[in-house]
């Protein structure tokens, strides 16, 4: 549908209607949580657990207790403001290829929640609908429940944020980030860093600046430079093109440690009016994986 | 920490600041070089006189939206235009334009006409609560000697004009 518009955030993929927007966000290593609002009011809440399971064995935490508690809690909550809650149907509905175990249910308002265990990924999935009056339900159905995505065979999760898409190799988790509205930066973990910054109006920026030199010695964030243990400018090379600029160089660890390497690249890109950061502390071989981000990143504004 | 914090002006809701349209201070002038770099020229008066004018310098995009602050042009056709300008999402152009223009309106550069609140909706109600607000800023103004008895007056009386017709909207028509 072309006035939807896709999510792609903390290992899950979703759609929305066009003018929704991720308003709150969390977690990243062993759980997640993303919050969708309209322009007025709460519309799609999503959380994940990573499940601690023994091969074979059934994981504890089940869906329909999930589901079950989260009504409780909001039953005890509404109490308070004496609104009644109500079951108004029970049953199940698949998601990305699993059974989810649903509750459509009114409090305050309508809202339908389901919950799923992802055996791909080994997570459990807690998903809110909120409906507004004239909403119909199938129609959430359709448009809503069937866009999630909560595993691919892919080696990558891809990210999406303010019209930038990319995509992260899997065994990265996001570890820590800033939205800034124009100017997000991500930092990326496993046994190695990948840090990824940029900013938009580069086109505006640039000309005050004169150069992408100048505007790197007082724009990276110091948050980018503590992920990657430093950024020393003056050795930042220019590109042939001179939109680009690149620093490659050993980091030695300690005595008898093989060294890290760290990799920053730096470059301007007209088609999107940005100007990206990004960097790469690690084990040498994982250099590839700093280039692949790289390539992956792409700009659709919706 | 203060006992009585000062209490912040009521929020206009998204919906509505989207169908706003910006308008510039009419006393407010602004001069332009050959780069397109804006600076905005802010008379200082002692009663009636001019005695010196401030001068507000824009970065490049600052003057590229100022120009578009026409009174004509809506807060959504500006959002829109940026959109294109900057190459920036939809998200991205509402949050730098709202903050830009709060800025400008702090300093009572800018001002926004907002569009008439829709009857029987929780519009009303804001309306009515940031009149009042602003009554109150008005009443302080005048104690404080910075507005003269004949604007206080006028003013008064059109808030409270507007007043009048707002709390008939939100009555429930029969």
């Amino acid at each position: 549908m072309e006035n939807l518009e896709r999510v792609c955030w903390l290992e899950v993929e979703l759609q929305h209607p066009k003018g929704w927007s991720m308003t709150a966000e969390g977690g990243g290593v062993n759980n997640g949580y993303l919050k969708i609002d309209s322009r007025t009011k709460t519309k799609i809440e999503l959380k994940w657990e990573r499940l601690s399971v023994k091969e074979g064995a059934k994981p504890e935490l089940q869906p329909p207790v999930l589901v079950n508690r989260l009504i409780e809690e909001q039953e005890k909550k509404l109490k308070k403001k004496k609104i009644k809650t109500e079951i108004l149907e029970r049953g199940s509905v698949e998601v990305c290829g699993h059974k989810a175990y649903l509750i459509r249910w009114r409090g305050e308002v309508e809202a339908l929640s389901f919950s799923w265990i992802c055996r791909e990924e080994i997570k459990i999935f807690l998903a809110n609908y909120y409906l507004e009056p004239g909403e119909k339900l199938e129609d959430v159905k359709n448009w809503f429940i069937p866009s999630i995505i909560c595993h691919t065979p892919d080696t990558y999760w891809r990210y999406r944020l303010f019209g930038v898409e990319f995509k992260i190799p899997k065994e990265y988790k996001l570890n820590y980030r800033k939205l800034v509205i124009g100017k997000p930066l991500m930092v990326f973990r496993n046994e190695a860093t990948i840090a990824i910054y940029w900013t938009y109006f580069a086109r505006e920026i640039l000309s005050n600046y004169g150069s992408l030199f100048q505007w790197s010695k007082k724009e990276i964030p110091g948050e980018f430079e503590k992920a990657i243990k430093g950024l020393n400018r003056d050795k930042l090379k220019l590109d042939e093109n001179k939109s680009m600029m690149f620093l490659e160089e050993k980091v030695h660890t300690g005595l008898g440690r093989e060294p890290l390497a760290k990799k920053v690249i730096i470059w301007y890109d007209s088609n999107s009016n940005k100007i990206f950061v990004l960097g790469y502390l690690g084990p040498r071989e994982g250099l590839e994986s700093l280039n692949s981000v790289k390539e992956s990143i792409v700009f659709k504004p919706d | 920490m203060p006992l009585f914090k000062k209490q912040p002006p009521p929020t206009v809701s998204p919906e509505r600041l989207y169908r706003s349209t910006p308008v510039v201070t009419p006393s407010i002038q602004y001069e332009e070089d050959s780069k397109g770099i804006v600076t905005i020229l802010i008379p200082v008066k002692e009663g009636d006189k001019v005695v010196r004018t401030l001068k507000v310098k824009l970065d490049a995009i600052g003057s590229k939206v100022w120009k578009k602050i026409d009174g004509k042009t809506s807060f959504n056709e500006i959002c829109q235009w940026m959109k294109n300008e900057f190459m920036i999402t939809e998200k991205e152009a509402e949050v730098s334009l709202s903050m830009f223009i709060k800025s400008l309106a702090d300093k009572r550069l800018v001002a926004l006409v907002l569009p008439p609140p829709k009857p029987g909706t929780a519009e009303v109600i804001e309306e009515i609560e940031r009149i009042r607000f602003e009554m109150r800023e008005l009443e302080k103004a005048y104690k404080k000697r910075r507005v003269d008895e004949k604007t206080y007056k006028e003013v008064k009386a059109s808030y409270e004009e507007a007043l009048k017709e707002l709390e008939n909207l939100e009555k429930p028509k029969d």
